[in-house]
């Protein structure tokens, strides 16, 4: 199944393709790195306490 | 083995999970309100998830899932003027090898979002094509094309040409200063 070559062609510049992927790594890494914001906290915090009712 | 604490598995996915919201939305307030929906769905849906298979997988379904129908109700605006102001402000300086990140989120925008989608997925939250081909619920084949459109779009935004070098010091722009010089 993953033998089969791609219908499209992909980009065949190997260092092209490396550049591409640092750079979603680094979009998504800089999410990754910051605080998470209070609403998340509360919002499981509520969600836990409603579930021990 | 089941959920011991789901708060605390939740937690652990959250990052992550902003981290795809934000590469659907491109929009940074609507990926919260969308993690924000995601949790409340995962939470209440808890007992369907099958223990001992990817939690984070089954997260990003969820996720995937409330966008595509949310954007099917135009709740959100995809394009966003703050965000793309706020990048500028937090614009780092590109070091060798990485492009100006700036220049590639708004490549990154341009893309249809089930590019943008299965990039992430594959190429930066480190799942499988396998995996990705599950949770977007189509063939493995339609994932691995779609990630070979949106590369090759990507590059022709960002004006790489496929097979050359970049940057002043390949041969050919060396050549072009050379011939300018004096």
């Amino acid at each position: 199944m993953s033998s089969d070559p791609p219908k499209v062609t992909d980009v065949q510049d190997e260092p092209l393709k490396e550049q591409i992927e640092e750079n979603l790594r680094a979009l998504y890494d800089e999410t990754l790195d910051e605080a998470l914001p209070e609403r998340f906290l509360d919002l499981l915090q509520q969600l836990e306490e409603k579930a021990e009712k | 083995m089941s959920i011991q604490d789901p708060k605390k598995e939740l937690l652990e996915h959250l990052p992550a999970m902003r981290a795809f919201a934000r590469s659907l939305t491109m929009n940074h307030a609507a990926a919260d309100d969308l993690v924000q929906d995601t949790i409340v769905k995962a939470w209440s849906n808890l007992d369907k998830y099958q223990p001992g298979t990817n939690l984070k997988a089954w997260l990003f379904t969820i996720l995937r899932n409330t966008f595509y129908s949310s954007i099917r109700k135009r709740k959100w605006e995809v394009e966003d003027v703050d965000d793309a102001q706020a990048a500028l402000l937090s614009e780092k300086p590109a070091h060798d090898g990485v492009l100006a990140l700036q220049e590639f989120r708004e490549a990154f925008r341009q893309l249809p979002e089930d590019q943008r989608e299965v990039l992430v997925l594959v190429g930066a939250s480190g799942f499988s094509y396998e995996e990705a081909a599950e949770m977007c619920g189509c063939a493995v084949g339609t994932v691995k094309s779609r990630a070979s459109r949106a590369r090759k779009r990507l590059s022709e935004l960002l004006e790489l040409e496929d097979g050359e070098s970049h940057g002043a010091d390949d041969p050919k722009s060396l050549a072009v200063i050379a011939n300018l010089a004096p």
